[in-house]
């Protein structure tokens, strides 16, 4: 019996092609507009948009940055070479998601050569907290640069601790540790070392003060706001149906305005669609704060 | 049948040769067809003969593979064509959550009348198919008959020339059938020419100027009912035999042989009487002779009934 059951909706989709055709395809459609929503730092050809900031303009700071823009994952915003941004734009650029993570080598704080967690870190992160994990992720590339372009400032880090905690080198052996490390510099293109934890040259600071829960919930603003478009569109082709099937599909189209006079069920569709993301979008501005109108603007 | 108007004697339809195949099988094989200003024709036919395919047709909403139709001399795809035709499909081709008023205005504006004079074409549309007073009331609650009348209504706003129309009263009683007659009748007298499907004969018989047998996807034949009846009846008379059990197979080849032809029900068989009343008892003798229990015997006037066993070779229900 069930069987049977089965089969007759199975053989009444197959024959109602339109209803077939929107069984396979709306998935996909769905699949496809949330994957773009939600997965927005994922994916094996990650690109990572990188707003770049260099307020120092030093040689160690230009080193780390050009370093960091030959990675292929790393693509700096707008094609903006170091130096071209400033703090302010980088902090619009994440917040407008025009960028997943800015960086900025600070003036502010300690050097690169000097970071004794003194004064505040030398790089400081803008972090989306949406996208934290286009953080991480640049927090690695931006070690693995550090460790390639400066490898001299990482070592001496290392040798300075040994000397300090450890035992006290001499000047012999500071002047070859100098010499070393100055070799290491002239030759570090291309190398890369590990181990040496590089959390200590950074801050990471949320954008604009949002919280990880507020960006959520803009997130899932536009993503409920897309599903109930698309639930829409979708109410308005089984109104064509629905019309096609009690005939007046084919009254409307027999009068001199064709098919294409039959627009209504669509269109009606569309406003109510349009009626319910403004609503979404409202609730989530008043209860939830979310920037609404400055995200339009944007 | 209307007899106080006389159509046009200028065409408004011709079909020729029309042809419509679905895969393998042709709905329309060749159908030819025509229909003059004001003129009320009615397509008859068994199921499957090709009524409705050729009103999609003509309505412009299915094209042929072969042949031609022409309204007032435009294909029927054309927009000054469409502006002749009115449409009204056998189901109820209405939003059945809204009000008769406002179904009329959204379908006139769709069929072409102007902002301007919608509501005057709705007001005259509701007038004469007397459901001024349910103007407002929504269309799911209006009984089947009435529904049908907003329906026809609906198909005339724009105030077209020909009406076509697909069983305008399938599923109807008796009384709503004729209320929907009386409709019909109206827009006859006023001139607006008439294609309807049916297989009540009566309605055939009451509305139409002409009526064309469809079987097999062709028009076998298309006129007044007194010249089929005479073109195919001349002047035989049709006899109905009903038996006191279903015939054996013995008795089945004398009637077929008799030209006797079967109908829906085993004991009751249609033939033709040649030569006048005066040859009833010795039609009666020999099939008493060949072994037939005859509870009734009667012989009748051919109509359209006869006409339509004639063309189709099938008894129709009606």
């Amino acid at each position: 019996m069930i069987l049977a059951i089965v089969r007759t909706a199975m053989l009444q989709l197959w024959h109602d092609r339109g209803a077939l055709l929107m069984a396979l395809l709306v998935p996909v459609i769905f699949f496809l507009i949330f994957a773009e929503i939600f997965a927005t730092a994922a994916g094996d050809q990650l690109q990572l948009r990188v707003a770049i900031v260099d307020e120092v303009q030093s040689g160690d700071s230009i080193a780390l940055l050009h370093a960091l823009v030959a990675v292929p994952s790393i693509h700096p915003v707008s094609g903006a070479e170091p130096g071209r941004l400033t703090r302010s734009d980088a902090t619009d650029l994440v917040r407008r998601g025009t960028a997943d993570v800015g960086l900025v080598v600070r003036a502010d704080g300690e050097t690169l050569a000097t970071a004794y967690g003194l004064a505040a870190p030398p790089l400081l992160l803008f972090v989306d907290p949406s996208r934290s994990v286009a953080a991480t992720m640049l927090s690695g590339q931006l070690q693995r640069a550090y460790f390639s372009a400066l490898p001299d400032l990482a070592i001496g880090r290392v040798a300075e601790l040994i000397g300090t905690e450890l035992t006290e080198f001499t000047p012999a052996q500071k002047a070859e540790i100098d010499a070393g490390l100055r070799e290491m510099r002239a030759s570090a293109a291309g190398q890369s070392s590990s181990g040496w934890s590089f959390e200590d040259l950074l801050e990471r600071k949320n954008v604009a003060g949002q919280s990880a829960a507020l960006n959520n919930v803009a997130y899932y603003a536009g993503a409920v706001a897309f599903m109930f478009l698309l639930f829409a569109a979708a109410q308005g082709a089984l109104a064509i149906l629905d019309d096609q099937a009690a005939g007046i599909l084919d009254r409307i189209a027999a009068g001199p305005g064709g098919i294409s006079g039959h627009q209504r069920p669509l269109s009606v569709s569309l406003l109510q669609g349009l009626v319910q993301v403004s609503l979404i979008f409202a609730v989530a501005w008043l209860a939830y704060g979310v920037d609404v109108p400055g995200n339009f603007a944007g | 049948m209307s007899v106080a108007r006389t159509p046009s004697a200028e065409p408004l339809l011709i079909v020729r040769g029309a042809t419509r195949r679905f895969g393998k099988r042709a709905a329309l094989a060749g159908a030819d067809l025509s229909l003059l200003k004001g003129e009320v024709l009615a397509l008859l036919g068994p199921n499957g003969a090709g009524k409705s395919t050729l009103l999609r047709a003509i309505a412009g909403r299915l094209r042929l593979d072969e042949g031609t139709i022409r309204i007032s001399g435009l294909p029927p795809d054309h927009h000054q064509a469409r502006l002749h035709v009115g449409f009204v499909p056998q189901s109820i081709a209405l939003w059945g959550r809204l009000p008769v008023r406002t179904n009329l205005e959204i379908l006139g504006r769709m069929a072409g009348v102007s902002r301007r004079d919608i509501p005057a074409a709705v007001r005259d549309a509701l007038d004469w198919c007397g459901l001024a007073d349910r103007a407002t009331d929504r269309v799911a609650t209006l009984s089947g008959g009435m529904q049908r009348r907003i329906n026809i209504a609906a198909g005339t706003l724009h105030r077209p020339d020909l009406l076509l129309l697909d069983e305008p009263t399938v599923g109807l009683d008796r009384a709503s059938g004729d209320a929907i007659h009386r409709v019909l009748a109206r827009l006859r007298d006023e001139g607006l020419a008439q294609i309807l499907t049916t297989h009540v004969f009566v309605e055939a018989e009451a509305l139409a100027d002409r009526v064309a047998v469809m079987a097999a996807g062709v028009v076998r034949a298309a006129d007044t009912i007194p010249s089929l009846v005479g073109r195919l009846f001349g002047n035989d008379q049709e006899v109905l035999l009903m038996l006191a059990a279903p015939p054996a197979p013995e008795l089945r080849d004398f009637l077929r042989a008799s030209q006797f032809s079967p109908t829906n029900e085993d004991r009751r068989w249609m033939g033709r009487l040649h030569g006048g009343l005066e040859q009833l008892p010795e039609v009666r003798t020999r099939l008493i002779a060949a072994g037939a229990d005859v509870q009734e015997l009667r012989v009748r006037q051919p109509g359209l009934h006869g006409v339509y066993v004639e063309l189709t070779g099938e008894v129709p229900e009606h």
